[in-house]
């Protein structure tokens, strides 16, 4: 009895994680992609997009929610990567190069993303949405009409024929790939990006470390309640500006990693829908608005990119038209969010049932050890 | 607030770390525009303009070790390089032992010309910055408005995820 | 040197809220290692008088004060608590200041947790350092062990009974290597008589390192036993500062009060006529942390006053706050036959149940709201009370008049002191919002009122009047009372019969005039596991 009850316990904790699953499991056979293919892809993605969805822990621990301003670290991140294609530095160098430029700037972002959320206490969420759709503006006013008018631009071959502005589509060529290739294991027929996954799991290091510093701790009392770590003398505000500063940063060497694997770069847009995958994803990894963990994470990316992977082709296979996958992709992505947040409630409500439960079985179990004495 | 109590030793070494990594920001941006830098090399062998050396048939050149270009009168190859030190080894149809040398390309250029010929025969100004006159520019893209909410090709052209 | 000049002295310290003088010219000092014991009526002050000491930016917001305080000989003048900290003064608040998320021990060490050097300090600062956890448990059993307490360093405030969580307060207080004054603001509101028995052997051997406490309660009984000195305040004024010993605490209220207060109470039941069953209650649970209730089945008959007592932890504050739906719970209510829903306090409204609740903050009012509104709010929103149609019923206003005449009527009757019925409840003394909170209920008018701890934070004058009141209520209106306390006298003082609540379950119910060692026998288990053996026997 207590065996189906857990398992009825660890289907609710993991609705969304089960529910993926499910959908990905019965969408593969309709694609006709093979196991290996497949694998090969979630290698590759798992080294493109983990970093950015990592990004989005330490908010989420500090209480703020998911942290839809890091759309302004996948910014600063292009606007490196822009500078290093501009000055042709290519290889490894050049992404470190663009990293390296783009950190002063996403600390920037962060600061102020950090303030502004700062003002919107218990509406993070959407403000950091609006605020990226606000930096955004700067961001295209500066490289679509600054770049070449005002800030000199060295190679003509990025620019618009007008003399000015960024061209809409950036050949990486420089710097494709450089991340992945610098260790690339050849595996049983898969190719493994061991740099990136190094780089990775040191991020990971880093985070689970950082948990057991003063600052994490900070966060943490944070994240559970404001106004009692205000008045134990944790400088709220500013440790939530950090929280967001770093997550900024990561968003912004994220992004970074992400371009280098796709190999080129749509210069206004590629960050457009950065923060919602990767919030979709870590959702999907059965983190919610209030928890999140290193897990979730890679459950996440692996459960979200299989779909995608899977979708188009299903889509092509069952309908005849590969279009309708891309559409579904799009669904999928908005979907789940809608999704997870509305069994996180569920979620809540179930748990209280279930500790309803357990008071009921005390009170069973107590009388018997009671007379026993 | 726990910056007010530290001792002063504490602090000057703080100040000496951070001053030290905004140095060390600084070099490593310097040192990474250097070495990262790329140049695009074109290894021709053609005839000097003034006829002062010859192509050569069938010379054998590898830089930095690469596999040999062959090359007859007339070629050009592009070799893409990154940084601006490299060596040039080239190997004569004549049998002789190869011409090893070692190539310094100025900072900051993006396309050069290293002629084979020239530098055979030892002549200055084998190496010289090549500017493209009429450089054919892709033609632009709409720009901005590619946006996956307004328009029907979004998913096209916006890079999967 | 314990012999050497006060550690603190408060010097001529006057206040005024608005034109409402609070204090007035008060003047005391104290010693290292002295007890002090404040005591005054409900709105004397008190709480005011510590918060200007701890430099609580209310003070400022609302004009500063006058006179000076005095720390070792010095004036100082604190603008932030955290000044306050600096300089050695601890203070627990009469709210709990807890992560209910974090352990014991992260909460007694919050925010000063012990710390290894990392790397990166040198980078960004201290707080890059890594915490040192078993440092941290080591220090907090230590302040746990000064306490003379037990208390799970590991174990979730969430998943604790007030009375540790109050434990943990102080031992939080007395970590700090420079605490040399302790102030406690009713700590012993929220503990049993036992539980704060351990709290009062706690202060002596606190007192006994040499820190300096500021106690303040409106159980004399514990000034009496505890404090070395004992200073009385009264409508600001600080009337009496003399030595406890030989000080009795029929003495203290009288000063308190400004005359004799009468020592019995109203006579409780005198085997009266109850007309039919109201509420009948099976197989009870509710998940009420610190609280929970297991299997309790009782019945209320119309115009009887149920009491339920029982040590604190045991489940008797669970009861009420299930039926009300305001925590999970589980069995069957029934109101005149009429099955109750568990989970909606609204629905417990409307079938004619109100409720005054023991947790003045939380569920109790809207503090930045106005009294009136306050205390017709209920009666308003369930019945549609004090609402007036206008334009022909399309529109309803509040009946502003009725709600004032209502507010004067419940200012007069539980003596609330307060300047309009426009103030803020916040701005009202713990004690005044209590009666609030009362008034509340009272408004609703209902056939059941649920009670619980109606007497806590209460002094020793209004005491009397707030039981007068729900006994008043019971006799003139018919109100069907259950009144849940930790303090038996009072239930021994009005309710018709007592239940004792013991491990989540009733383990007898009494009639008041029963022998207070058979209550005794019911809270210790005792009964409980007698009658389980002879039915196992
Ligand atoms: N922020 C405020 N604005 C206006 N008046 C206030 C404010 N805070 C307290 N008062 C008034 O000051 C008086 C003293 O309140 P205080 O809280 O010091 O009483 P107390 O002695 O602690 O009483 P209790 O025993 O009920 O806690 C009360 O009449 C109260 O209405
Ligand atoms: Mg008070």
């Amino acid at each position: 009895m207590s065996g189906k009850k857990s398992l009825g316990r660890f289907l609710t904790e993991n609705a969304v994680v089960i529910l993926f699953l499910l959908i990905t499991i019965a969408a593969i056979p309709s694609s006709g992609l093979s196991i290996q293919y497949i694998l090969q892809e979630m290698i590759t993605r798992l080294g493109r997009n983990t970093f950015l969805v990592l990004a989005l822990i330490l908010p989420i621990y500090a209480g703020m929610g998911l942290n839809f301003g890091m759309t302004l670290g996948a910014m600063s991140g292009q606007l490196g990567l822009i500078l290093a294609i501009n000055f042709n530095v290519g290889g490894v160098e050049g992404l470190a190069f663009a990293a390296l430029l783009g950190t002063p700037v996403s600390v920037l972002m962060g600061y102020i993303c950090g303030s502004v959320l700062n003002k919107a206490k218990g509406r993070e969420m959407v403000t950091g949405y609006m605020l990226a759709f606000f930096i955004n503006g700067i961001y295209q006013l500066v490289i679509l009409y600054m770049m070449g008018a005002i800030f000199p631009i060295r190679s003509p071959a990025i620019l618009l024929s007008r003399g000015y502005g960024i061209r809409n589509t950036l050949n990486l060529e420089g710097v494709r790939q450089s991340l992945d290739n610098l260790l690339m294991l050849r595996l049983g027929g898969y190719a493994l990006p061991l740099a990136t996954f190094i780089v990775i799991a040191v991020l990971c290091a880093f985070v689970i470390w950082f948990k057991k510093t003063k600052l994490g701790q900070d966060m943490r009392a944070v994240g559970h309640d404001m106004t009692v770590a205000e008045s134990a003398g944790v400088p709220v505000d500013r440790t939530r500006i950090i929280a967001i500063i770093i997550s900024t940063v990561l968003a912004c060497y994220g992004q970074i990693i992400f371009l280098q694997n796709m190999g080129n770069m749509a210069t206004y847009n590629a960050h457009d829908q950065t923060s919602f995958f990767a919030v979709a994803a870590i959702l999907v990894g059965g983190a919610s608005v209030k928890k999140a963990s290193i897990p979730n994470v890679f459950i996440g990316v692996i459960l979200l990119h299989v779909l995608f992977v899977v979708t188009p082709r299903a889509g092509q296979n069952l309908f005849g038209s590969a279009m309708i996958g891309e559409y579904f992709r799009q669904f999928i992505g908005y979907g789940v969010i809608a999704l997870s947040l509305v069994l996180y409630a569920w979620r809540a409500r179930k748990d209280a049932l279930r500790a309803r439960e357990g008071l009921r079985r005390a009170s069973i179990a107590a009388a018997p050890e009671g007379a026993a004495k | 607030m726990s910056e007010k109590k530290v001792d002063p030793k504490i602090a000057a070494r703080r100040l000496l770390v951070r001053g030290g990594l905004v140095v060390a920001y600084v070099f490593l941006v310097g040192l990474f525009f250097v070495t990262g830098k790329g140049h695009t090399v074109l290894v021709d062998n053609k005839d000097a303009a003034d006829g002062s050396a010859v192509g050569i048939n069938g010379a054998l050149v590898s830089i930095d070790g690469r596999e040999a270009l062959e090359q007859y009168p007339g070629d050009r190859d592009i070799v893409l390089l990154k940084g601006q030190r490299h060596r040039v080894r080239i190997q004569l149809p004549s049998g002789e032992p190869p011409i090893e040398m070692s190539l310094a390309l100025p900072l900051n250029t993006d396309m050069l010309l290293l002629s084979i010929p020239k530098l055979v025969a030892k002549q200055a100004g084998y190496l010289e910055e090549f500017v493209q006159r009429d450089q054919p520019r892709p033609a632009d893209e709409k720009v901005g408005d590619n946006n996956a909410f307004t328009s029907p090709d979004a998913p096209v052209t916006t890079p999967a995820p | 040197m314990g012999q050497q000049g006060p550690i603190l002295s408060v010097e001529h310290v006057s206040k005024e809220f608005y034109g409402n003088v609070v204090l007035n010219d008060v003047c005391f000092e104290l010693k290292a290692g002295e007890i002090l014991g404040l005591v005054g009526e409900n709105g004397a002050g008190k709480t005011t008088l510590m918060r200007i000491l701890f430099g609580m930016p209310v003070i400022a917001e609302t004009g500063g004060y006058k006179g000076r305080i005095c720390l070792d000989g010095q004036e100082v003048r604190f603008s932030s608590p955290f000044d306050a900290l600096d300089s050695g003064i601890g203070m627990v608040h009469q709210e709990f200041s807890l992560i209910p998320g974090f352990t014991t021990t992260e909460n007694i060490v919050l925010n000063r947790e012990s710390m290894r050097p990392s790397i990166l300090n040198d980078v960004f600062g201290d707080r890059m350092s890594v915490l040192d956890r078993p440092d941290m448990r080591k220090r907090a059993e230590a302040a746990i062990a000064k306490l003379g307490v037990k208390l799970d360093p590991d174990l979730l405030i969430s998943e604790m009974p007030v009375g540790h969580k109050q434990f943990t307060e102080i031992a939080r207080e007395i970590t700090r290597t420079k605490t040399r004054i302790l102030v406690l603001d009713e700590p012993t509101a929220v503990l049993t008589e036992s539980e704060a028995e351990v709290l009062l052997a706690a202060l002596r051997n606190i007192a006994k390192l040499g820190i300096a406490i500021i106690f303040i309660s409106h159980r004399l009984r514990e000034v009496v036993d505890v404090a070395d000195r004992v200073v009385v305040l009264r409508d600001g004024l600080a009337i009496k500062d003399l030595p406890v010993a030989g000080v009795s605490v029929r003495d203290i209220a009288s000063w308190m009060v400004g005359r004799t207060v009468a020592a019995d109470a109203v006579a409780g039941g005198e085997g009266r006529e109850f007309g039919d069953e109201l509420l009948k209650v099976e197989g009870l649970w509710v998940d009420m942390p610190g609280e929970t209730v297991r299997d309790v089945s009782f019945s209320v008959r119309k115009g009887e006053i149920l009491g339920f007592g029982g040590l604190a932890g045991q489940g008797k504050l669970g009861i009420p706050n299930g039926i009300m739906g305001l925590y999970p719970a589980g069995g069957s209510v029934g109101l005149r036959g009429k099955g109750v829903p568990l989970d909606s306090p609204r629905a417990a409204l409307e079938a004619g149940m109100a409720f005054v609740s023991e947790d003045r903050r939380g569920v109790g009012l809207l503090l930045d709201e106005s009294l009136d509104w306050n205390i017709a709010f209920t009666a308003m929103q369930v019945q549609g009370a004090y609402l007036r149609p206008i334009l022909g019923g399309l529109f309803k206003i509040r009946d502003e008049a009725g709600m004032r005449k209502l507010t004067e009527e419940y200012v007069g009757a539980l003596d609330i002191k307060c300047t309009s019925p426009k103030q803020k409840a916040k701005e009202l003394s713990g004690g005044n919002q209590q009666k609030i909170c009362l008034a509340k209920a009272f408004a609703v008018k209902p056939d059941l009122l649920f009670v619980s701890e109606p007497t806590r934070g209460i002094d020793v004058g209004a005491k009397k009047l707030v039981l007068d009141t729900l006994h008043r209520y019971n006799r003139e209106y018919g109100t069907t009372i259950v009144m849940v306390s930790s303090e038996l006298e009072e239930l021994r003082a009005i309710c018709d019969r007592i239940a004792i609540v013991d491990e989540g379950r009733i383990a007898g119910i009494l009639p008041p005039t029963a022998e207070l060692p058979e209550f005794g026998l019911l809270m210790s288990g005792l009964a409980a596991r007698n009658a389980r053996e002879a039915v196992n026997a």
